[in-house]
């Protein structure tokens, strides 16, 4: 079993690891080629090898099958089953006190909070890359009968893969999922080219990558996506707020929530349902954030990490 | 020295060779993985730089007398599980060829880690030995 190319190694531990995270295949590839690179220089720069085909199979004989090295990431690094189900739950009165726990624990999670703001800027976040890529796809397209409009494009690209990677770090932080944490490495054994041949080797990775592309399109979701989180949770909580605040009717006039009428005890009983009902509302929103904030990191999975 | 040195454990190691007949895998996988944790550790310890992972594959096999080393690739994920448990901490440097290196240290629980984790070994190896009839 001989392999061609670091690549060609890299691909068949990805085999090996189907179904584990994306992250953990992408850390282990990066893993394997880091190593893999620095043996084949080092036995090509001694003369233990004659050639890189040579070095490479001795290095990858030393680094291990991809199958025994990928048993080991999935054992040290994959999340047991049972932890990802969450305990078990008890029985009886524990049951119903574990219900109440499962509803008002967003309340206490910070992840809530975090998940709240994410989605909030992602609607000035949206309105802004989409003012730049529909600028940038015109200018350059619209540009392309002169000799500027293509390497405007290209750099156009560019701008988009760094501003992906910047927006899957934002991500990470805020929504909790992993997103990778280096920049992607253009042309794997970019070493072997020096100056402009190897500028130019960059670039046709860049332009050949369907992440680029994928990256282009999720940026571009970010925009109705944005105006659609923005519009939702803003509505559901100042709703939730307004009612709550239907109490303070009694004080200052009606101002708040549904007015009630009538008896004072017939207002306070009205104004307690109001509270109550303003109560579900935001704990739902709050359900909803999260919901919202899981789906997007799915998305953001789904078109930002290398498949 | 003697963690690494041993010859026991480098054959502990050599249960990872693929092939073989019956295997329970899940004790090789907790037996290799939990020796490699404590080697990793202790070789990040003695450094007084950052080292890659590189390095300290190669620290390793200078210092397996027999020459027999575990497979390199199965290094790595044992030193991404331990910095997510915070024994150890790293950093991506640029190198002048090939991709960038990931550069792991150890930190203040990494070591007080390794100290229960080289205790357990000692009762364990001379509990091994004093089974076997090794003096």
């Amino acid at each position: 079993m001989g392999y061609g190319s670091i690549r060609e190694y890299t691909g068949a531990l990805k085999r090996e690891l189907a179904g584990c995270d994306p992250v953990l295949i992408v850390d282990a590839m990066d893993d394997a080629e880091e190593h893999l690179s620095i043996m084949v220089e080092e036995m090509v720069g001694s003369g233990r090898a004659r050639d890189r085909g040579k070095a490479l199979n001795m290095a990858v004989k030393q680094y291990g099958h991809p199958r025994e090295v990928a048993r080991i990431y999935r054992a040290e690094l994959e999340e047991p089953e049972k932890d990802r189900r969450g305990k078990v739950q008890p029985e009886g009165k524990k049951e119903v006190r574990g219900l109440l726990k499962s509803i008002f624990s967003v309340y206490s999670e910070s992840r809530t909070y975090l998940v709240l703001l994410y989605l909030f800027l992602m609607f000035p976040l949206g309105i802004f890359y989409f003012t730049y890529i529909v600028t940038g796809i015109s200018l350059g397209i619209g540009l392309v009968i002169t000799v500027i409009g293509i390497p405007l494009l290209i750099l156009f690209l560019i701008s988009i893969v760094g501003i992906a990677w910047l927006h899957g770090r934002l991500t990470e932080v805020l929504l909790g999922v992993r997103m990778p944490k280096k920049r992607r490495k253009y042309s794997i054994e970019k070493h072997r080219y020096k100056g402009v041949r190897m500028v130019w080797e960059r670039l046709k990775s860049i332009l050949k990558d369907p992440r680029t592309y994928s990256s282009l399109l999720y940026l571009f979701l970010m925009f109705p996506l944005g105006i659609i989180y923005f519009t939702a949770l803003l509505t559901f909580l100042a709703g939730g707020i307004y009612l709550m605040m239907a109490p303070l009717n009694l004080l200052f006039g009606y101002y708040f929530g549904f007015p009630a009428f009538g008896p004072l005890w017939f207002q306070f009983a009205a104004y307690i349902g109001e509270v109550a009902l303003g109560l579900v509302v935001i704990t739902w929103t709050l359900h909803l954030t999260r919901l919202f904030g899981k789906l997007h990191g799915m998305l953001s999975r789904a078109l930002l990490l290398r498949r | 020295m003697s963690v690494l040195g041993d010859n026991g454990l480098i054959s502990l190691l050599m249960l990872s060779a693929p092939g073989g007949k019956k295997r329970d895998e899940k004790f090789e996988k907790d037996l290799i993985t939990g020796l490699i944790s404590l080697i990793l550790l202790a070789v990040c310890d003695r450094s007084k730089e950052p080292m890659y992972g590189y390095q300290i594959a190669k620290e390793m096999e200078d210092s397996a007398e027999t020459g027999v080393a575990l497979k390199q690739g199965t290094i790595y994920p044992v030193l991404r599980s331990m910095e997510k448990k915070g024994y150890l901490k790293s950093h991506l440097k640029a190198s002048e060829s090939g991709p960038p290196r990931k550069y792991y240290s150890i930190t203040g629980k990494g070591r007080r880690k390794l100290e229960v984790w080289k205790e357990a070994w000692y009762r364990t190896e001379s509990f091994v030995n004093s089974m076997v009839g090794v003096v």
